[in-house]
């Protein structure tokens, strides 16, 4: 038997669920390069807020912070393996215009933590402040990772030009 | 503001990002089917449907072992004309013995050796490890599940000192790593920038793939300029302190393995930054 406050904390994580989950699966996809891997960090994460639901006050940011967390490990991790096992690893390349191949390239050239700053900023909108919570930085530091990440974008469409 | 990128990026940008399509409903089903605590499937609540499978085996077990019992007892009743006749079984004369039962119900113990937390020396034969020396309370000798942590086992060669947090690969740990030379040199990173260590001149490198200065890393590794064994010395932390013990480096006496301070493993003097006397990215 499901009591009242189990059957509202359902109701409520369902609510965030729906609300939240194409927007993180978004961001651990850009950072991460990888569906699959996505849908696990979303999913961990997940389990992580319905685990603290009772102490979480911004279900939404914890979330934010847990996927880019787990996101950010992910690819440290993969950046390890690759070096030393030597392999390389191919993404999903789908066809794709000559601005989007050479924003693609410089996109993962840049580090886990500028690709989810430009992916939380130009891509969802998310303010400074937001983007700085869930790196859990300082917003000066967030201005700093979008603005190298500018430049590298930048120069990389330049180039295709 | 989208305005502050360049039109084509953002559109760029926009067709890599449709290009993440999960599996939404698997994933859903995998959270919110038959697991509302959030635990695995496995150890949680179960679907209604597993319960009534249960159910019908129990019942059907339960239901069959009722019946054999009351089918047993009438095959061995005989009539009462028949066990007049019938000579009476022989008795055997010793009692069967029963089992020695166990005076203590106590399983034998596994006795494990307690952990190790000692350090070795300073003045130990240096075998090219890091220690450190000694080491700060609230870090401990590194087990197996810090080497689990790192993803990568047959890397770590070394030790590893992490706080015992739920997740010391993103707070404050480190990973002091010694290549072996049968690796051969280590990638030197685009954003590779020299520091002086004790007097020794190391190469400090981001442990990332796009960036360009140690700002902009992850992690970072420190490794002579030889080059034919390096060791990661740091992680940035959540809090995006770059948690560096380049500063706390000093070579063993023999000169081939290294020695931490035990200033540079501490948190309030993991923000030290290396000295930067060159810079190359």
């Amino acid at each position: 038997m499901i009591d009242r406050s189990e059957r509202e904390t359902g109701t409520a994580f369902v609510a965030v669920y729906e609300a939240e989950f194409d927007r993180l699966h978004r961001i651990a996809y850009m950072t991460t390069g990888s569906n699959t891997t996505a849908e696990d960090i979303v999913h961990v994460a997940f389990v992580d807020v319905l685990r603290r639901w009772e102490q979480v006050r911004d279900p939404a940011a914890y979330l934010r912070r847990a996927v880019v967390r787990h996101s950010t490990s992910w690819v440290r991790h993969r950046v390890l393996e690759r070096r030393h096992a030597a392999v390389l690893t191919t993404g999903q390349l789908t066809a794709l215009d000559g601005d989007t191949l050479a924003v693609r390239q410089a996109f993962q050239g840049l580090s886990a933590r500028q690709r989810v700053a430009v992916t939380m900023r130009f891509i969802d909108g998310m303010s400074e402040d937001e983007i700085a919570a869930a790196l859990g930085c300082r917003p000066g530091t967030v201005k700093s990772l979008l603005s190298r990440s500018r430049r590298r974008l930048k120069e990389a469409i330049e180039h295709e030009d | 503001m989208k305005t502050e990128l360049d039109p084509r990026i953002t559109d760029a940008l926009q067709r890599i990002a449709e290009e993440a399509q999960p599996d939404k409903s698997a994933v859903r089903a995998r959270l919110l089917s038959g697991t509302p605590d959030g635990k695995s499937k496995r150890y949680g609540r179960p679907r209604l449907v597993t319960v009534l499978a249960v159910a019908v085996i129990v019942t059907a077990i339960v239901g069959g072992v009722v019946l054999l019992a009351q089918r047993h007892p009438v095959e061995n009743q005989r009539p009462a004309s028949e066990m007049t006749t019938a000579p009476a079984p022989a008795i055997p004369s010793t009692p069967v013995s029963a089992p020695p039962v166990p005076t203590s119900t106590s399983t034998p113990s596994v006795v494990t050796p307690p952990a190790s937390t000692a350090v070795p020396p300073s003045d130990a034969p240096n075998d090219g490890r890091l220690v450190a020396d000694p080491l700060p309370s609230g870090w401990q000798p590194s087990g197996a599940s810090d080497k689990q942590h790192t993803g990568i086992p047959e890397f770590v060669t070394d030790r590893i000192y992490s706080t015992r947090s739920a997740f010391p690969e993103h707070d404050v740990a480190f990973v002091v790593s010694a290549i072996g030379a049968s690796i051969g040199q280590p990638y030197i990173g685009e954003g590779a920038e020299i520091v002086s260590v004790q007097g020794v001149d190391a190469q400090v490198f981001p442990y990332d793939p796009g960036g360009s200065n140690i700002d902009d890393a992850d992690a970072v590794a420190v490794g002579p300029l030889d080059g034919y064994y390096f060791k990661l010395v740091g992680y940035r932390t959540t809090r995006d302190q770059l948690i560096t013990v380049a500063n706390g480096i000093r070579r063993s006496p023999d000169g081939y393995g290294a020695i931490i301070d035990e200033s540079a493993l501490r948190p309030e003097s993991s923000n030290a930054r290396p000295e930067r006397r060159r810079s190359c990215g």
